[in-house]
């Protein structure tokens, strides 16, 4: 019987050690990151809350290729799988950095005359054209994870930016509430749409002729430091049920297709590329709207860029993105 | 050399001249262009400053509805031109309330009468219209509403009355697509849609004699739903081909009604294919030729076929009858026109890059086509949609075209072509490209380009850049947004060309002495990248596409 005891409460104490150990370690997630040398850069920031600093923070990019042809095999951008890259550098209480992750601008160190130091650089490793989601989490030296004493310890934001012309667009990082080991859920996101196509956003896009559309979707779930997660995203044209694939025109009559688009660990997928030929020759001089919905397992945190040239009629060149998965359409 | 150049001269007017023999042409504008060109004989149908015109190849512009008088926008028009019947069916959507209304003219658009008021209802979405060898008119009214999903006016009278049919159905039906076939008895309502909670395709019959409409038939439940629909008859048989996905492989399928039955088929060489659209002729003795545009996602664009069948679509043979050179590019939404054993097919083309209109031209059905890809439209204009058709011996093509490269206005142009001077043409070889001098070019335009970059002669970089986006982005803004990078040095890496497009690597030195980014001062020291530009063969020349290094998004889509 005192066995049994002992055993039970050997039991309890590693599970719940297991629990609370994990609880405060707080991880952030950056689901886009952009670079496209000397062009396009993604400045990011990094910011902890004062009382619940770690010593050292993780980093890990998972990147891959934005364009076909960079990679041995599959579509690098939609499909292809990411790689991973880690390291750890300092923090402090309080401590705000931030950095190009391009490496472009100051080498990939801390800008903005930040007073403290830093035991590296901060940028992505590879050449040329990527895309990646970024994980910070807090950590010891050995980039092992520690409690800060708190579930939303640390901040974030990233300006996606053309240093050419000065085009940007922006947004928060991730933060989870209830998971803090590099796992992320729809519940704790509370912006993400819902795998398995049951709660989709809808959205307007103008005419394709004219205006590049294009969604940066990364799917969230468990071991986002290892895993490659998958995704089905597809357009839908009626809410009842979310299983009519296919877009509405500007004159509102529905268009229907089958065209859903596999993405797997981060992709930005055109528009275009989600609806079937013969929709695309009926509304690429209008536009039109839809739903989009995740149609796999996993939930995806979903931004939309929409970007025309220089264009008179719309006031110039326009660069717009914003976070789709958040509003309160769900179904 | 004064006398070379008179004589040089002289011989581009006499071309022009000859040219302008071999082709009547006319153009009017600016139109509606999300519209689609509307062809019918030698009749065209268009929206001009909000108003519903018609004009003929030998007639000036008609305004058939005024849309300020109507108080409401016209939309969905359809036009029929039948021996001296000109008709015209509309909708219009108007402050609550939408109406669908008719003209007609008995003597080929001399005198027109009054225009028709055939229905009201809030769900009408859109008309069709068909008018059959009997000069039996049918409108069509195609409706959101679940319960009367479409209703039919007939006239048996050549247009003078219409009585209304209403289709109710118990169960809610959604109808996304209506086609109409005419036979000597029936007239067939094909549909997709959802039919007693399925999605389908399917088809209500309406007995002419009787004036009821009979059971509707669902002919095959479409899971995954319908794109587009091209009905006809075969041998005074109703047919239908459909392009649906089955578990997610896009396919071709039809329907034909063989002795009482209806006989389901599929075009088996498309499995696979994107589909853009379709359109068919069919000869009295039932041998079908259907020609599409396709594409195979990741591997080639839109191309052009022609499938052909002798027996009512139970076997087909498959061809892709555009030029092979140019699969990078997209040829799409081909449109047939026939005269006897002759066959012309027109298509929009961008292996110039420059939209244009080209043709294909076939002397036996469709079993065989000449080589050359005729080109039809101007190449200095980008051109798109393009329709056909035959009267007498005469090929009448319709596009649109819009004014410059900014592709702001269009205007509707029609022109007319002998079908003996099409089959002339036909038959002249195509001058071959000389691919040396093309690749040499192109390397000089590169050399020039980053040259031009290295000094800072933005002039020289503007000037190469596509037109598509010189003409959005004037040089004084251009120049403005050079950004703030010092190019020391440049390297053509790979050079890689493919049609009218190329693909070049250059590795880049370059630095940025100054830079502010988010208000701060920085620099970047100099560093060394490999980048990826693209290049346009257009109008004789290359020049770089201006890619939107952050969205990817371009001036032109090809």
């Amino acid at each position: 019987m005192k066995r049994r005891i002992l055993v039970f409460m050997l039991t309890f104490t590693i599970m719940f050690v297991g629990i609370f150990s994990n609880v405060y370690a707080d991880t952030i997630l950056f689901p886009v990151i952009a670079v496209n040398q000397p062009n396009v850069t993604t400045i990011v920031s990094v910011f902890n809350r004062p009382g619940f600093a770690s010593t050292h923070l993780h980093f890990i990019y998972r990147m891959k290729c934005t364009y076909e042809g960079c990679a041995a095999s599959g579509t690098p951008n939609y499909e292809g799988v990411c790689l991973l890259q880690s390291f750890t550098r300092t923090t402090y209480n309080g401590d705000l950095v931030s950095f190009d992750a391009s490496g472009v601008l100051n080498g990939g160190n801390a800008l903005f005359n930040d007073p403290n130091t830093y035991d590296g650089t901060f940028h992505m490793s590879s050449v040329g054209a990527n895309r990646a989601y970024l994980l910070v989490r807090n950590s010891n030296s050995t980039g092992s994870p520690v409690s800060a004493g708190a579930t939303t310890a640390l901040g974030g934001e990233a300006i996606v930016m053309d240093i050419a012309t000065g085009a940007a667009w922006g947004y928060r990082a991730v933060n989870d509430t209830f998971r803090e080991d590099y796992e992320f859920t729809q519940v704790g996101v509370t912006t993400a749409i819902t795998g398995g196509g049951t709660n989709c956003k809808w959205f307007s896009f103008f005419p394709p002729n004219e205006w590049t559309t294009r969604f940066f979707i990364t799917p969230i779930g468990d071991d986002m430091d290892i895993a490659n997660l998958s995704t089905t995203v597809a357009l839908v044209n009626d809410a009842s049920g979310m299983t009519t694939t296919g877009v509405i025109s500007r004159a509102g009559s529905k268009l229907n297709f089958t065209k859903p688009v596999d993405a797997t660990c981060t992709a930005g997928i055109d528009l275009v590329d989600m609806m079937d030929s013969t929709t695309f020759a009926s509304i690429q001089n209008t536009g039109g709207w839809a739903w989009l919905c995740e149609q796999g397992v996993n939930p995806i945190t979903a931004y939309k860029l929409e970007y025309v040239v220089n264009n008179p009629v719309y006031g110039g060149t326009n660069n717009n993105g914003y976070l789709m998965s958040i509003g309160n359409d769900r179904w | 050399m004064r006398r070379n150049i008179l004589s040089a001269t002289g011989t581009l007017f006499l071309v022009l001249f000859l040219q302008s023999l071999a082709w009547g042409l006319v153009k009017t504008g600016p139109i509606d262009f999300t519209l689609e060109p509307i062809l019918s004989a030698d009749w065209v149908c268009y929206i001009h400053d909000q108003d519903l015109y018609i004009r003929g190849v030998q007639s000036q512009p008609i305004k058939i509805r005024d849309s300020k008088k109507a108080g409401a926008s016209i939309t969905s028009p359809q036009l029929i031109v039948s021996g001296d019947i000109v008709f015209l069916l509309w909708i219009e959507k108007g402050a609550g309330e939408t109406k669908m209304h008719c003209r007609i003219s008995r003597d080929r658009g001399k005198t027109f009468e009054p225009v028709q008021f055939l229905e009201t209802g809030k769900g009408l979405a859109s008309a069709r219209a068909v008018i059959d060898t009997k000069g039996r008119i049918c409108c069509i009214g195609l409706s959101q509403s679940e319960k009367t999903p479409f209703s039919l006016h007939l006239s048996l009278d050549h247009g003078k009355t219409f009585k209304k049919h209403t289709l109710t159905e118990d169960s809610a039906m959604t109808i996304y697509n209506l086609t109409p076939v005419t036979t000597d008895t029936m007239i067939y309502l094909f549909y997709s849609g959802i039919s007693e909670g399925e999605k389908a395709i399917g088809v209500v019959p309406f007995d002419l004699s009787s004036g009821e409409f009979q059971r509707n038939t669902i002919l095959q439940e479409t899971e995954e739903g319908v794109s587009f629909q091209e009905a006809f008859q075969v041998k005074n048989q109703p047919a239908i081909i459909y392009k649906t996905s089955r578990n997610q492989i896009y396919a071709l399928e039809g329907q034909a009604k063989i002795s009482g039955e209806w006989r389901k088929f599929t075009i088996q060489e498309t499995k696979g294919l994107d589909v853009a659209r379709l359109d068919s002729y069919v000869w009295d003795d039932g041998r079908i030729l259907a020609v599409f545009s396709a594409e195979d996602r990741g591997k080639y664009k839109q191309r052009i076929y022609a499938a052909s069948s002798e027996d009512s679509g139970s076997s087909w043979q498959v061809q892709r009858i555009d030029s092979k050179q140019f699969d990078n590019t997209r040829s799409w939404l081909p449109r047939i026109a026939v005269d006897g054993n002759n066959v012309a097919v027109v298509w929009e083309d961008s292996r110039d890059i420059r939209s244009g209109i080209r043709m294909k031209i076939s002397s036996d059905r469709g079993k065989t086509w000449y080589e050359k890809d005729i080109p039809v439209s101007e190449g200095k204009y980008y051109a798109f949609r393009p329709r056909i058709s035959s009267v007498k011996k005469t090929l009448n093509i319709a596009w649109q075209q819009y004014r410059d490269d900014e592709r702001r206005t269009a205007d509707i142009v029609i022109q007319s072509l002998q079908w003996d001077k099409a089959l002339k043409m036909a038959r002249q070889k195509e001058k071959p490209v000389d691919i040396e001098k093309k690749a040499r070019l192109l390397r000089e335009r590169v050399n020039a380009y980053w040259k031009g970059m290295v000094k800072k002669d933005h002039k020289v970089t503007y000037s190469i850049h596509d037109p598509f986006y010189r003409v959005r982005v004037p040089y004084d803004s251009y120049v403005v947004h050079r950004g703030p990078m010092v190019y020391k040095a440049y390297n053509i890496e790979n050079v890689r060309i493919q049609g009218n497009e190329a693909t070049v690597k250059v590795k880049v030195n370059y630095e940025v002495p100054k830079l502010i980014v988010l208000g701060r001062e920085t620099s970047i020291p100099l560093t060394e990248v490999v980048t990826e530009d693209m290049y346009l063969f257009i109008d004789g020349t290359w020049h770089r596409k201006f890619v939107d290094a952050m969205s990817g998004g371009s001036s032109i889509d090809y």
